[in-house]
């Protein structure tokens, strides 16, 4: 059942078997799994059944690193979270990002891909995925056609999309449940535990309306973002002076994104050859599109981080060519030069070549080797390396509720560049050798980053799972070290992030915790 | 403007790239011996648009350390002298025979040419240069 936290009584204490801390596709996908199983679950969301600029204010925070997205819009605050502005692309992560690998360094995750595949197989179906397909061939006929690149360099694969926005799918369900009682308003401001913070007693709730209370459970899961649970973490620092599970100062640490950048231009040799694997819906009643992804022998080789590459149709057809200004004046100035004369009105022709190279470029190897094909743009997703000084501390100021707003550092560096290089050329020159046409590498300076890289809206990393605590926030089990009953569900826990949207591994991951939940409580928690 | 943007800028509108390009073009052409002459007017008629592929020529040669000599070019991208000689009776077509193959093979063998951030077989470089030189 749905209730408003702000008509709960001031100072009251509500006893619960099971709190889940956090409303969106983590939190919803736990709470769901203890629908009528005889335990009463609390479900607390910080926001409302829609946005609310005050209760979304509560996100602001300070971005002191690379430039990234104001961290109030990134996230958003209400039933459903992140999947309110989700672009519904559901895939598992690659088998290989599960590995530790030489040359990344705190890369591996402690299970592996085998191991999740049937939690993944769940995910799609609360997702609303459909079918759990993602074998390339399935999707490929004569009509939409794989390109047929080296299976060791490069491989088309498939993710599938969703237009589940968690909050309003799943809404009904949860108010219809009588053991499940979602919390609206229930902003989590601590956690309190036990004196040595070997366990966690409460967590202390408040709301604007100025309500506080407190909620007892047997197990806590803590199910709040990338960026929050690290926060909640290190404002819960009253035992622990460091933050709660904090005692190797790694929350916060590792935090990841997926590197989006704009990367190529691909000119097919065969203007016949059609793209339509690699756009969208991969049939008539399938939502969803293929893409390249690097092989992992290519990553092995190489020691690069994963990376995709994604056809966007349309965006080249500016570059798709009629004569343009910088062209016309690139061959005047040439005719000019070849007949030892000077053309008229030199500066302004040197400025339409200057502002017009991409076209020059292109244009020219197109008249030159009558290529009719347009080209193609190219957009590549690279995986982030973890690295323990990109991370989320808390910074001076406090939000309305007294809890300190976040700072952010996000940092990336050699590895991803190297990554991005590397992967670039090795496209370009598989593609020329298998025929299929020529790739320009948007980014060819070799050095800084590309003015268009941004992040994906995938916050990861924050709490990391190891077996060691010495390396991981939370075990295997996504048991916070050293803290008996309190669990964290989310990207946070990825060790590493692939290059999959995470999604569907968050409620793969929330699943396989709900399963170990109630082990716990059926051995008698 | 990215670094290599600027390169190829320069090279492109530098009068020393256009000064080793034409009158350098000039004085080896008229050194080449008629076969290789007709090989490298055989060349031109390859192209759907000869000033496009000259514009990509210069870019090429303004890249390379050393003199531009047509007839280094016509000797790497047709070694076979009787290749060369057979530009005398030979077509278009025939000159174009292989010439997939051996632009697969240069990326195969990573002998490729990068032009404004485009990946170019060296041999297709090559027969812009040419034009570029003719």
């Amino acid at each position: 059942m749905i209730k408003d936290a702000r008509s709960v009584a001031d100072g009251s204490r509500i006893k619960t078997d099971l709190c889940v801390i956090g409303g969106g596709p983590a939190g919803i996908s736990i709470a769901r799994e203890f629908i009528a199983r005889g335990l009463q679950v609390c479900l607390l969301e910080a926001g409302g059944l829609e946005y609310d600029d005050g209760t979304q204010a509560l996100y602001k925070g300070e971005n002191i690193g690379h430039p990234y997205y104001d961290l109030n819009v990134l996230r958003l605050r209400f039933l459903g979270g992140g999947t309110n502005h989700w672009g519904g692309w559901c895939l598992p992560l690659d088998s290989i990002d599960f590995e530790a690998r030489p040359g990344i360094p705190d890369s591996g995750w402690p299970i592996d891909f085998e191991h999740l595949e049937p939690f993944y197989r769940r995910a799609a179906e609360v997702c609303n995925a459909g079918e759990y397909d993602y074998d390339p061939q399935r999707w490929e006929d004569e009509s939409q056609p794989r390109l047929a690149l080296a299976e060791d360099k490069f491989l088309s694969a498939v993710m599938k999309r969703a237009q589940t926005f968690f909050g309003q799918f799943y809404r009904d369900e949860l108010d219809r449940s009588s053991n499940i009682h979602l919390y609206l308003y229930a902003n989590v401001v601590e956690l309190e535990t036990d004196s040595n913070a070997r366990s966690v007693k409460s967590v202390r709730v408040a709301t604007l309306q100025g309500a506080r209370f407190h909620v007892d459970a047997k197990v806590f899961v803590l199910a709040t973002g990338g960026i929050e649970n690290p926060r909640l973490l290190l404002a819960s620092n009253k035992v622990q002076s460091a933050g709660l599970g904090n005692g190797n100062d790694l929350v916060g640490r590792f935090f990841m994104e997926h590197l989006m950048v704009p990367g190529a231009m691909f000119l097919p040799a065969d203007p016949t050859f059609s793209l339509a694997y690699y756009e969208e819906p991969l049939s008539e009643s399938v939502m969803g599109t293929g893409f390249l992804r690097v092989a992992p022998e290519l990553m092995r080789d190489k020691k690069l981080l994963n990376a995709r590459l994604l056809v966007m149709p349309g965006m080249a057809q500016e570059l798709a060519m009629k004569e343009s200004a910088g062209v016309s004046s690139a061959t005047l100035l040439w005719g000019a030069v070849r007949a030892g004369r000077s053309p008229g009105d030199l500066s302004l022709h040197i400025a339409n070549v200057i502002g017009d190279l991409d076209k020059i470029a292109i244009y020219s190897y197109r008249r030159a080797f009558r290529s009719p094909a347009d080209p193609v743009s190219l957009k590549y997703e690279i995986e982030q390396a973890p690295d323990p000084e990109s991370r989320v501390t808390l910074g001076p100021e406090l939000d309305a509720l007294g809890t300190p707003r976040v700072r952010l550092n996000w940092k990336f560096g050699d590895l991803e560049r190297r990554t991005l290089r590397q992967v670039s050329e090795a496209l370009a020159i598989e593609v020329g050798r298998a025929g299929l046409g020529r790739i320009q590498i948007v980014d060819d300076d070799e050095t800084g980053w590309p003015p268009g890289l941004r992040g994906s809206w995938h916050q990861m990393g924050t709490t990391k799972m190891n077996a060691d605590p010495a390396h991981g926030v939370v075990d295997t089990d996504c048991r916070v070290h050293g803290v008996a009953n309190l669990f964290i569900a989310g990207s946070s826990v990825f060790p590493t992030s692939g290059t999959s949207n995470p999604t569907m591994t968050i409620v793969a991951l929330a699943l396989r915790l709900s399963d170990h939940i109630k082990g716990l409580f059926q051995q008698g928690m | 403007m990215p670094q290599s943007r600027r390169r190829f800028l320069l090279l492109l509108l530098s009068a020393s790239s256009f000064a080793r390009v034409w009158p350098g073009g000039a004085s080896q052409a008229a050194v080449l011996e008629p076969e290789s002459r007709r090989a490298a007017e055989l060349v031109i008629e390859l192209f759907g648009h000869p000033e496009s592929a000259r514009i990509v020529g210069a870019a090429y040669l303004g890249a390379r350390p050393g003199p531009a000599d047509v007839g280094a070019l016509l000797r790497d991208v047709f070694p076979d002298a009787a290749c060369r000689t057979h530009g005398r009776t030979s077509s278009v077509r025939d000159l174009c025979i292989g010439f997939d193959e051996r632009s697969r093979s240069d990326f195969e063998n990573g002998r490729v040419a990068r032009i404004a951030g485009w990946v170019l077989s060296e041999t297709e470089a090559k027969l812009c240069a040419i034009a570029a030189l003719t």
